[in-house]
């Protein structure tokens, strides 16, 4: 198993490579960086040469031209930019003049508390909801469940998003929940209970609607697997043995459908920390998907690539980590 | 093996049956599924039939009757501009399902051959596109997409101008989203092929075809791609509504198609900012998000009864 692991992370280098190069080509190629990607801090206040200057510092930092000002190859860039990065130097934002590093440490914890509710919420309704529709399949609860978990997943977040906002969060019809922010004005005044419970009433809507379209793919999931245990010989034998069905349920069956999810939940985690650009754009909430987004928009070159870094890092740890839990969970698959 | 007698009766009634009769039965069983595509075959006549009138009038401002509500002269009101809101739907939705079945198209393309090639080959050919696969994977979809149209919608409308086209941004940006999103949901699609395949390579069938020295070519495209055609058709549906609603969130962020070319996505986003305390027009964002929702809702419900239907699994 060591050895599986250390030939997998040893895997991992090309894949990285492979990842950040490509990345590293489409945004340089993306017209619109040499000439206006450089944000320029004094903007049109500045003297000409003090902009040209800037601009200058700008490429050399980007590693763009060499320190005589000659233009340097994509391929030497991206040398350049790995090595700085092997050093352990993640980028500073040219929008923000803040390191990549404060950036994300800023947004991940909005993110991050948005994305675990939401999944959990998405997980305590699926999972006994797969569980009821397997059980009964082709009854009316099984086919309305069905109906209408998919019909959720129909509706586009963009509509439900801002009729919510436009409805629950406006003076003019109800004024149940704040329309932006996390916060209240007044947290300095506040103990630490009511600072959460302020917080968690600011974050009500834009969980409803990460959480609405997840619940179909999941259920189904999970309805597809108990179906597919339900057949195996090991139940027969479980109730041939005369073992009650709450047991066989519970003890052959549904831990056997679990061994199915630990790939979908491994797959699901990277995107915990990746955020939805629309959620977040709907609702203001300066999360990590918002940073990706106005950073891809305004040429941010520094954090795109380190975004894109962090973000294929851990999809590649989680992929290893889903590996190793399903042998952990099942003997009965081995890597060689 | 013995057989058992059946009675006579019992013989005539169980007539052999082909496993695609069996999956179009099941298909055609399920009743969610029929009305789906009925409702699917509604809207497509509706958007494309309308096309010869819609392309005339969609663009056609009266300021005089902007922003009026639906009445019996612009059945769904008008928008700010006094643009007719039913024209700019009918062709909007024409757009978007055209996105959606083009992006599906590409997606099928590109997965399939990747999946077969991966699977068929195997060795270092398939370790070498798989780590392919999981590079795109691993990158977030929607930062690709968003990359490939900064990169590359200016070229397209520069070139559609050139040819004369009118409405080169908008049409630019139609061929950037089929190409983007298209190009980034192919991942899932090729490695179920692949796995599929690889599967299948070990069958005596496609021994048995390569032992009478049948050309690799002739094997993929004769023997296994037949036994495919169930996850094909179930992941090109899949793709087609995901598609639809990624030109809509795309749109929503404004980096979908530019107006006054319309889709249901850039009309809802449009929508959006008319729902404000002070007036509300409220048709300017219903009627583009039933539009989407209703066809997503058919789309959904046809591709989860084509999975039923042919995936054995979760039957």
């Amino acid at each position: 198993m060591t050895t599986y692991i250390i030939r997998r992370l040893l895997l991992m280098i090309p894949t990285l490579l492979g990842m950040t190069f490509m990345l590293f080509a489409v945004v340089r190629f993306a017209p619109g960086l040499t000439t206006s990607g450089g944000q320029v801090s004094g903007g049109i206040m500045q003297s000409r040469q003090a902009q040209k200057q800037e601009q200058q510092i700008m490429e050399r930092r980007l590693h763009l031209v060499d320190k005589n000002g000659h233009p340097i190859n994509l391929a030497m860039q991206y040398f350049l930019w790995l090595k700085s990065t092997c050093e352990g130097h993640l980028g500073t934002s040219l929008v923000y003049q803040e390191p990549v590093l404060t950036l994300i440490e800023q947004r991940l914890p909005v993110t991050l508390t948005i994305n675990a509710i939401a999944m959990a919420v998405i997980y305590l309704v699926s999972l006994p909801g797969g569980l009821i529709t397997a059980l009964n399949q082709g009854r009316f609860i099984d086919k309305g469940y069905g109906f209408f978990s998919l019909a959720l997943y129909s509706l586009p977040v963009i509509w439900l998003g801002s009729t919510l906002l436009g409805f629950f969060a406006n003076p003019q019809y109800f004024n149940w929940f704040p329309s932006a922010g996390l916060h209240s004005t007044n947290t300095g005044n506040m103990t630490f209970f009511r600072y959460i419970a302020d917080y968690l009433y600011h974050i009500v809507l834009p969980i409803v609607c990460s959480v609405y379209g997840g619940f179909a793919f999941l259920s189904k999931q999970i309805r597809g697997s108990i179906l597919e245990n339900l057949q195996q010989d090991y139940v027969r034998t479980a109730r041939a043995k005369g073992l009650p069905e709450s047991t066989v349920l519970v003890r052959h069956v549904f831990r056997n459908s679990l061994l199915n999810l630990i790939t979908l939940t491994g797959m699901s985690l990277p995107g915990l920390l990746g955020g939805s650009v629309i959620i977040e754009q709907i609702f203001s909430i300066n999360g990590m998907g918002r940073l990706a987004y106005t950073s891809t928009l305004s040429r941010d070159l520094p954090v795109i690539q380190d975004l894109a870094l962090v973000g294929s890092v851990l999809t590649l740890l989680c992929y290893l980590a889903v590996d190793i839990c399903y042998h952990l969970a099942d003997p009965r698959v081995i890597y060689d | 093996m013995s057989s058992i007698e059946l009675p006579i009766r019992h013989r005539i009634i169980a007539r052999p049956r082909s496993p695609l009769r069996l999956a179009l039965d099941r298909f055609l069983a399920n009743r969610l599924a029929v009305a789906g595509l009925i409702g699917m075959c509604f809207f497509v006549l509706a958007c494309y039939g309308s096309l010869p009138w819609t392309l005339h009038t969609f663009n056609h401002q009266d300021l005089r009757e902007a922003l009026a509500p639906p009445s019996w002269q612009h059945w769904m009101g008008t928008d700010a501009l006094g643009r007719d809101l039913l024209s700019r739907f009918l062709l909007g939705g024409a757009i978007s399902l055209l996105i959606g079945i083009f992006s599906a198209l590409v997606a099928v393309g590109i997965g399939l051959s990747v999946g077969l090639v991966s699977g068929y080959a195997g060795g270092r050919l398939d370790a070498l596109l798989m780590r392919g696969v999981d590079v795109l994977y691993g990158l977030p979809y929607i930062l690709l997409v968003i990359l490939l149209r900064v990169a590359l919608v200016d070229r397209i409308a520069h070139f559609f101008n050139a040819t004369g086209l009118p409405h080169a941004q908008g049409l630019a940006g139609i061929v950037v989203l089929l190409v983007g999103i298209g190009g980034v949901s192919w991942l899932t699609m090729a490695r179920v092929i692949r796995s599929q395949t690889m599967s299948l390579v070990n069958q005596p069938f496609v021994e048995a075809a390569r032992a009478t020295g049948a050309k690799p070519s002739r094997i993929l495209l004769r023997h296994i791609l037949p036994n495919l055609i169930g996850s094909v058709a179930v992941y090109a549906a899949l793709t087609v509504p995901n598609a639809i609603l990624a030109e809509s969130f795309l749109s929503f962020l404004g980096l979908g198609v530019q107006p006054p070319v319309p889709t249901w996505g850039n009309l809802a986003a449009s929508g959006v900012e008319a729902i404000n305390p002070i007036h509300t027009q409220w048709w300017l964002i219903t009627w583009p998000c039933v539009g989407l929702t209703l066809a997503l809702l058919c789309l959904n419900f046809l591709g989860d009864a084509l999975r039923d239907a042919l995936d054995v699994r979760t039957r």
